[in-house]
């Protein structure tokens, strides 16, 4: 019985972003082997902030765990000769260059083998080969012109959320590929765009800009006109009332007595109640700040209504419900580390794991091509490469 | 298409469960959705909906229903039977299609199923090979499981909001409740691979996705950097932890109707970074500014860090007396990631889009042709593409109940009569 999904599939990731690389992640937490193949110097996502006590990139630690390192100069010919001697072995390489690698080639190296490019464009069309980012990806993709308020500036998602939506798409088209192959053989090139993957998930405020004949726009206001998170005591509380009895069983529990026996409003939907009449808004607004967040959400939550509040990265690492789920991890390497967050979905029989923590650069290159390509150790100590700053950061 | 010979049965509704099953359609897999006339799936508004405001003069509009730009938005490439679960007719009929489907999908709070006693346990009596994929708020154990969660209340709740917002304003949820999609993409994924193990293994397997936990691995690194650090990293507005300038700047008002004379509600707005010194000196070169890059405050990424609201302050001087388009291609040629920021508009008028067929036109029954958001993914070996447009409400019961049991018009017609399937509004109502 196999382990996992992925046992036996061998993987190499040549990008060097952050997308590409959450797409191998994905594939290694599923069981795939993946091995990075790092260009002198590390890969650049190692040079993200924030960076730990001794200098090393988060987002690395983050993204590059569950792999092995191998650094090979690819542009240099010793370099190129042993990557297709490892890509003979190989069923998926993920990709961020654009033109993206020789399908061609790889083909016939192995057969069905797959390709997955994660590029910010896509390999296609007059932006192919400009230069993007996640900034550039809620741009285009119509997310930053609805999100943050109509009287400001629009605003991209946090963090490299564009990058983590397009890693998480291209692990879905790989594993697509990679059934498609099992089922009737045959591997293929897949063309992932990050700004495409972002996109995909505009498609309703896209729609609703066709039907109505004007584009989705940013909310006017904060608080819960604006559907966005209400000041309480201690924080913030998203709260979505509904109508009828859900509506009626809020207003009790916070208290307000009248709205509630307000037969007409609590079977109006209750934002356009609110939208008409910021009154009533604000007389929620004001009762909500006399409540503790976690008190108000379970209060209303036995109830059924539907309200969540504001946590922070540091209170979710206290979180009762992750903690019960067995959420947050160590990698078995370093079991006295740092715990990371865990499995994004649980799968029954061949669950996500965590098998390793980061590797350092090119840790290894000559285990991988003693055991993937047949190397000798001549052979091995022709195509290692000086050794990489000891942190993985490339001097910028 | 890549998944084409792949069934599912699917019980989704709203936007995560209804995306992940969208993605198996899309793909090519063959997806039937169930939906029930009590209670219709919620992102079609329910019988009271109207019709939009852009269709009415649409002759084929007919019903808000299967008009919804919500539903008709996330629903390409499945079929609709409607069957009520509540009556012994409609659980027969359910139960007697699990045997032709891979897949079982569902996104109702944890306890709904087991309720109606078609719970992963009780579908593998009958389907013992399935792949069945619960998506929820919290999962499917755990202290909140029965908390019931969509995705304005899970962005808080798994640390999104915290980090989505100005560097000077409260925590803040995106546009469009972003935790669905999120969970749905995963989902998709998760179902793939379980997909996988089973041709590998013949074992069929449960898949418990709780949004949270999907929409957490989002800011993973955010998550992980308080694990070593202890810091609480703070809201960033458009700025990014290691380069600068990024940012989204003003730029001229495009001077049409829509505009309003350089409002900043209405104005058009530049994306625009610099993510090495050799960016930003084609930066200085296009603003035609050597004095910036000569600034010593501006001299070394780690210098823009230093004075970034100087350093953003004369961007945006420079930026607000220029023209976006000109200006986003005059960066991008110089090599700096540059982009206008689209709204839904511009983004269905985009020649790159287009080109590459992410928006195509869906022709709908009732709606007629309209352009829409299509597949994300490029295959080279088995393209995929938009085959349906999202489906009326029970618009396949007929067909599909024909299909697979062979009931026929009359019997159908019975069944319609009982209230247990149908195209239309229950007599309650």
């Amino acid at each position: 019985m196999l382990a996992s999904a992925l046992d036996g599939i061998r993987v190499f990731d040549l990008s060097t972003r952050v997308a590409g690389a959450w797409c191998s992640r994905l594939l290694a937490d599923f069981g795939a082997d993946v091995v990075m193949v790092e260009p002198p110097g590390g890969n650049p996502v190692r040079a993200l902030a924030p960076f730990d006590a001794a200098g090393r990139g988060i987002v690395g630690a983050y993204v590059l765990a569950n792999k092995r390192s191998v650094a090979l100069d690819v542009a240099s010919e010793q370099g190129r000769a042993a990557f297709a001697d490892l890509a003979a072995g190989c069923d998926v390489v993920v990709d961020s260059a654009v033109p993206g690698s020789d399908f061609d080639a790889f083909e016939q190296r192995r057969d069905g083998a797959i390709l997955v490019s994660v590029t910010p464009h896509g390999l296609s069309g007059a932006r192919a080969t400009a230069e993007g980012n996640d900034l550039t990806a809620h741009a285009l993709s119509g997310w930053a012109s609805v999100n943050g308020l109509a009287g400001r500036e629009p605003l991209k998602g946090s963090g490299f959320m564009a990058s983590y939506v397009a890693g998480t798409a291209a692990y879905g088209a790989a594993m697509t590929a990679l059934l498609h192959r099992e089922l009737h053989g045959g591997g293929q090139h897949i063309d992932v765009s990050e700004t495409e993957a972002l996109l995909e998930i505009f498609s309703a405020a896209f729609l609703r800009g066709q039907y109505f004949g004007e584009p989705f726009p940013r909310r006017e206001k904060l608080g819960m006109t604006g559907s966005f998170p209400v000041p309480v005591r201690d924080g913030y509380l998203s709260l979505t009332v509904g109508r009828g009895e859900r509506a009626r069983d809020a207003m009790i529990a916070l208290g307000l007595h009248e709205l509630a026996d307000n037969e007409e409003l609590m079977e109006r939907p209750f934002r356009l109640a609110l939208a008409n009449d910021p009154e009533i808004a604000a007389r929620i607004e004001a009762k909500a700040l006399e409540w503790d967040r976690m008190d108000l959400f379970e209060a209303l939550s036995v109830l059924l209504v539907i309200a969540g509040p504001v946590l922070s990265v540091g209170e979710l690492s206290t979180n009762e419900q992750l903690l019960d789920r067995g959420y947050f991890v160590r990698p078995p390497d370093a079991p006295g580390g740092p715990r990371y967050p865990g499995a994004p979905v649980k799968l029954g029989a061949s669950p996500w794991s965590m098998r390793r923590s980061r590797p350092a650069p090119g840790e290894h290159t000559a285990e991988v091509l003693r055991e993937l390509a047949g190397y000798d150790d001549a052979q091995i100590a022709a195509v290692m490469v000086a050794e990489p700053p000891s942190n993985g950061v490339a001097a910028s | 298409m890549p998944l084409e010979g792949v069934r599912a049965l699917v019980l989704t509704h709203a936007w995560l469960g209804t995306f992940c099953t969208e993605l198996l359609g899309l793909n090519g897999a063959e997806v039937i959705q169930v939906e029930t006339r009590r209670r219709l799936d919620s992102w079609r508004g329910g019988w009271i909906a109207q019709v939009p405001p852009g269709l009415v003069d649409e002759a084929t509009a007919e019903h808000g229903w299967n008009t919804s730009f919500l539903y008709n938005a996330v629903n390409l490439n499945k079929r609709c039977i409607t069957l009520d679960l509540q009556t012994p007719e409609g659980m027969d009929i359910f139960k007697r299609l699990v045997p032709f489907a891979d897949v079982v999908a569902e996104n109702f709070s944890p306890r709904v199923m087991g309720n109606l006693g078609i719970d992963y346990e009780a579908l593998t009596q009958i389907r013992p090979d399935l792949v069945m994929i619960s998506l929820s708020a919290y999962g499917g154990s755990g202290p909140w499981r029965n908390t019931l969660g969509i995705g304005g209340t899970v962005e808080p709740t798994s640390g999104q909001s915290s980090l989505l917002g100005y560097r000077d304003s409260q925590p803040l949820n995106s546009g469009q409740m972003l935790p669905d999609p999120v969970g749905g993409y995963y989902g998709y994924g998760a179902i793939v691979t379980a997909l996988l193990h089973r041709v590998r293994t013949g074992e069929g397997q449960y898949i418990d996705l709780s949004m949270q936990e999907a929409n957490n691995t989002f800011i993973g690194d955010a998550q992980l950097e308080y694990e070593i650090t202890g810091n609480v990293r703070g809201r960033l507005g458009n700025r990014h932890l290691t380069f600068a300038p990024h940012g989204i700047y003003p730029a001229l008002p495009d001077g049409s109707d829509r505009g309003d004379g350089g409002d900043v509600a209405h104005g058009r707005w530049i994306a625009l970074a610099a993510e090495s010194d050799e960016q930003w000196a084609s930066l200085c070169s296009v603003a035609g500014r050597p004095d910036w890059r000569d600034d010593p405050r501006f001299a070394s990424n780690a210098a823009r860090k230093q004075h970034e609201d100087a350093l953003d302050e004369a961007v945006a001087g420079w930026t607000a007396g220029q023209d976006r388009d000109e200006l986003a291609a005059r960066l991008s040629a110089a090599g700096l990631p540059a982009a206008p920021v689209f709204d839904g508009d511009e983004v269905a008028a985009d020649g790159v889009f287009l080109e590459r067929g992410v928006i195509e036109d869906v022709t709908h029954p009732e709606v007629g042709t309209r352009l829409q958001v299509g597949v994300p993914y490029h295959y080279s070996r088995t393209p995929a593409r938009v085959t349906r447009p999202s489906p009326l409400v029970g618009e396949h019961s007929a067909e599909v109940l024909d299909e697979f049991l062979g009931i026929g018009a009359k019997e159908y017609q019975q069944l319609v009569e009982k209230g247990v399937t149908g195209t239309e509004p229950p007599d309650e109502l």
